[in-house]
C-alpha cells in the first residue's frame, strides 16, 4: 500500500483503463506491482518458474475481473496481493518439486526515478514496521502469511498452541496496523 | 455473543485462506450486525497487501511482461469472457482455477448435492470434520473444480491410451475367445428357425435391458455433471475469502428472531425474574450473492437441543417453508437458505421457527 495521495487515485485511473480493455494499462500496473508480486510469488513458491505462472494468472486475473474491484473496498495493491498469494499458495499445495536457482538482485522495475524514491521510502517504512515486530509475532507471519502454511502448521513449526498462533496472527496485524497508521498509510 | 477478538482471529484466519473454526454462518451474521469488525477486515485486507514491501524486491524475467501482455491481447478480457470473476456462467471450466483458494464444502445448506459433497470433503485428511468446512486445498484435500478438472483430463487421456491399445490388449484378445462359441451358436441358428427365434428374443432382451440401463446412466451422468457444475459455481462464489468479507458483508435484509408472545401457540418465552426474559433467540440475515441468486442465514439458540425446525416465511398471503435444520446439543441451530429468486425474497415477511414434529411457533422476526 502506498501512502494516502494522488498514487492511489492513479491505480484507480489504470485499473479504469484495463476496465476498457486498454493493453497498455495492464502494462503500466505491471510495472508499477510486477516486481512486488513476483518477489512475494517467489518467497511463497520459492521457484522462478512457478513464480512467473503465479504473476501471470495474477495479471490476467486483473485483466479479466477489472470490472468487479471497487475502490471504496481496498486499493489496487491489497487486491493484487490477495490475488497474488491465493494463486501462489495453490501453486506451492499443488506442486512439490525442488526450487530453481534466481538472482535476488533489487530492481527498479521500470518505474521512473521519483517513483522509485518513493517506492522505496514506502516500502522502507513497511520493512521498519514489521521488522520492529517482536520476534514471536514475525515467526507465526513468517510461517502463515510468507510460508503459506496453515495455522495448525504453524503451531506444530514453531512449537506453541494452535490458539497462540492465531491470537499472534491478529496481534501482528494489528500492530502492524498502527505502525502503518502513525505513518500515514490508512485510506 | 463471541468476543470481538475470537471472531477477528477467525476472519483473519479465513483472509489468510484457511477455513476459520466457527461456522461460516456465524462469521457473517456477525459481520452483519458488527460495523467495528467490518471496518477491521477492510483495514487488515490493505495491512496485508502491504507485507510483500517488507520483502527485498526480485527482478521478474524481463519477457514476462511482454508474455503478460501477449496472453491479455489474446484474452478477450472481462467484456465478454464474465461479469463476475468469483461466479463465471460460461466461461466455468476455464476458470476453475480462479480464486478457488479456500473450499468451503458445506454451510448447512439444506440441498442433497452440498450433503453429498460435503461428506466427500469429510474424507479428506484436511477436512475441517466439526464444522463441515474444509480447508485450503492441500496436496490430497478435495479440490471441486481443480482436481474434477485434472481427473477429466486424465479420462480423456485414459480414453485415448485405450483407444490405441485396445487391438492388441490381452482383454481384447480375451473377448475375441469369448465371443468365439457365439458366432458358432449364430451360425447353426441360421441352419435352424426354431433356435434362431430364441436367440432373438434373447437378444431383444439383453439388447433392450443394456439400453435401459445405458439411457439411465448416461442421464445419471449428465444430472451429476449439472449438479457438479451448478456446485463448482457456488463453489467459486463461496471459496472467495474477499468475496465474503469485502463484499458480501451487509446484508440486504435483516431480522431479529425473538420467542413468540402471543398467538395461537401461546407464548414461547420464559420470565426468569422480572423483565428479564429468555427463549430462543437468534438472527438472520439475508444476502445478495450474484445475478438473482441470494442466501439466507438464519442462526438461532435457545431451542431444544437435538430437534428438529422448520424455517418458514410467511406474508400476508403466503407462506413457505424454507427449510429444516437440527439444533446441536445446547440447542443452537443454524441453516443457510439459497434463493434462486432472491427478488422473492425482497417483500418484508414474518419469518417463522416452527417445531417440525409439532408445528408449534416458538420464534418469529420480521425480514426486512
Amino acid at each position: 500500500m502506498h501512502p494516502a495521495s494522488s498514487e492511489q487515485q492513479s491505480d484507480d485511473q489504470i485499473l479504469h483503463r484495463i476496465m476498457a480493455l486498454d493493453e497498455s494499462a495492464l502494462g503500466e500496473l505491471y510495472d508499477r506491482y510486477g516486481s512486488l508480486l513476483y518477489s512475494l510469488a517467489y518467497r511463497i513458491c520459492r521457484r522462478a518458474d512457478a513464480a512467473e505462472e503465479v504473476v501471470q494468472e495474477t495479471f490476467m486475473t486483473v485483466w479479466r475481473s477489472a470490472k468487479t474491484w471497487q475502490s471504496d473496498r481496498g486499493s489496487v495493491q491489497a487486491w493484487l496481493v490477495a490475488i497474488c498469494r491465493n494463486r501462489a499458495i495453490d501453486h506451492l499445495r499443488r506442486q512439490n518439486e525442488p526450487t530453481l536457482p534466481l538472482s535476488m538482485e533489487p530492481t527498479s522495475d521500470g518505474r521512473s526515478p521519483e517513483e522509485e524514491v518513493l517506492n522505496q521510502a514506502a516500502s522502507q517504512e513497511v520493512r521498519d514496521a514489521y521488522e520492529r515486530l517482536p520476534e514471536k509475532y514475525r515467526a507465526v507471519l513468517e510461517a502463515v502469511y510468507f510460508n503459506g502454511l496453515t495455522q495448525r502448521e504453524a503451531a506444530k513449526l514453531l512449537n506453541i498452541p494452535h490458539g497462540t498462533v492465531k491470537s499472534r496472527v491478529r496481534l501482528a496485524v494489528e500492530r502492524m496496523t498502527r505502525a502503518l497508521k502513525a505513518r500515514g498509510f490508512t485510506r | 455473543m463471541r468476543s470481538h477478538e475470537l471472531i477477528r482471529e477467525q476472519l483473519l484466519q479465513w483472509m489468510l485462506g484457511e477455513m476459520p473454526d466457527l461456522p461460516a454462518s456465524d462469521l457473517l451474521l456477525h459481520l452483519a450486525e458488527c460495523s467495528d469488525c467490518r471496518h477491521y477486515v477492510l483495514q487488515a485486507h490493505e495491512v496485508m497487501g502491504t507485507f510483500p514491501q517488507a520483502l527485498q524486491p526480485i527482478k521478474p524475467p524481463s519477457d514476462l511482461r511482454v508474455r503478460i501482455l501477449q496472453a491479455a491481447a489474446k484474452d478477450p478480457g472481462s467484456e465478454t469472457a464474465f461479469s463476475n470473476p468469483h461466479h463465471p456462467t460460461e466461461s466455468l471450466d476455464e476458470d476453475l482455477t480462479e480464486d478457488a483458494t479456500i473450499e468451503d464444502a458445506s454451510i448447512n445448506v439444506g440441498r442433497d448435492i452440498h450433503q453429498n459433497f460435503r461428506e466427500k470433503a469429510l474424507e479428506t485428511p484436511r477436512g475441517d470434520r466439526e464444522n463441515g468446512l474444509v480447508l485450503r486445498p492441500g496436496f490430497e484435500a478435495f479440490r471441486p473444480g481443480i482436481d474434477d478438472r485434472s481427473a477429466g483430463l486424465e479420462r480423456e487421456k485414459d480414453k485415448g491410451e485405450a483407444k490405441e491399445s485396445k487391438a492388441k490388449s490381452p482383454g481384447a484378445r480375451l473377448g475375441q475367445r469369448l465371443l468365439q462359441p457365439l458366432r458358432e451358436l449364430l451360425r447353426e441358428a441360421a441352419q435352424r428357425p426354431g433356435v434362431a427365434w430364441l436367440i432373438g428374443l434373447v437378444a431383444v432382451l439383453v439388447i433392450g435391458g443394456n439400453a435401459a440401463l445405458s439411457w439411465q446412466l448416461s442421464s445419471e451422468l449428465r444430472r451429476n455433471d449439472m449438479l457438479t457444475a451448478r456446485y463448482n459455481q457456488d463453489i467459486q462464489w463461496l471459496a472467495s475469502a474477499e468475496r465474503l468479507l469485502i463484499d458480501e458483508t451487509s446484508p440486504a435484509m435483516r431480522a431479529d428472531l425473538v420467542p413468540t408472545m402471543e398467538g395461537f401457540n401461546g407464548p414461547t418465552f420464559v420470565e426468569e425474574a422480572p423483565g428479564q426474559i429468555t427463549g430462543p433467540k437468534g438472527k438472520a440475515a439475508l444476502f445478495d450473492a450474484y445475478q438473482s441468486v441470494g442466501y439466507l442465514l438464519v442462526r438461532i439458540e435457545g431451542l431444544e437441543p437435538a430437534s428438529s425446525y422448520t424455517l418458514a416465511r410467511r406474508t400476508d398471503t403466503t407462506y413457505e417453508r424454507l427449510g429444516t435444520f437440527t439444533t446441536d446439543d445446547q440447542g443452537v441451530g443454524s441453516y443457510v437458505y439459497r434463493a434462486e429468486d432472491r427478488n422473492s425474497l425482497y417483500l418484508p415477511a414474518q419469518l417463522h421457527i416452527e417445531h417440525e414434529s409439532t408445528g408449534r411457533l416458538v420464534a418469529h422476526g420480521l425480514l426486512e
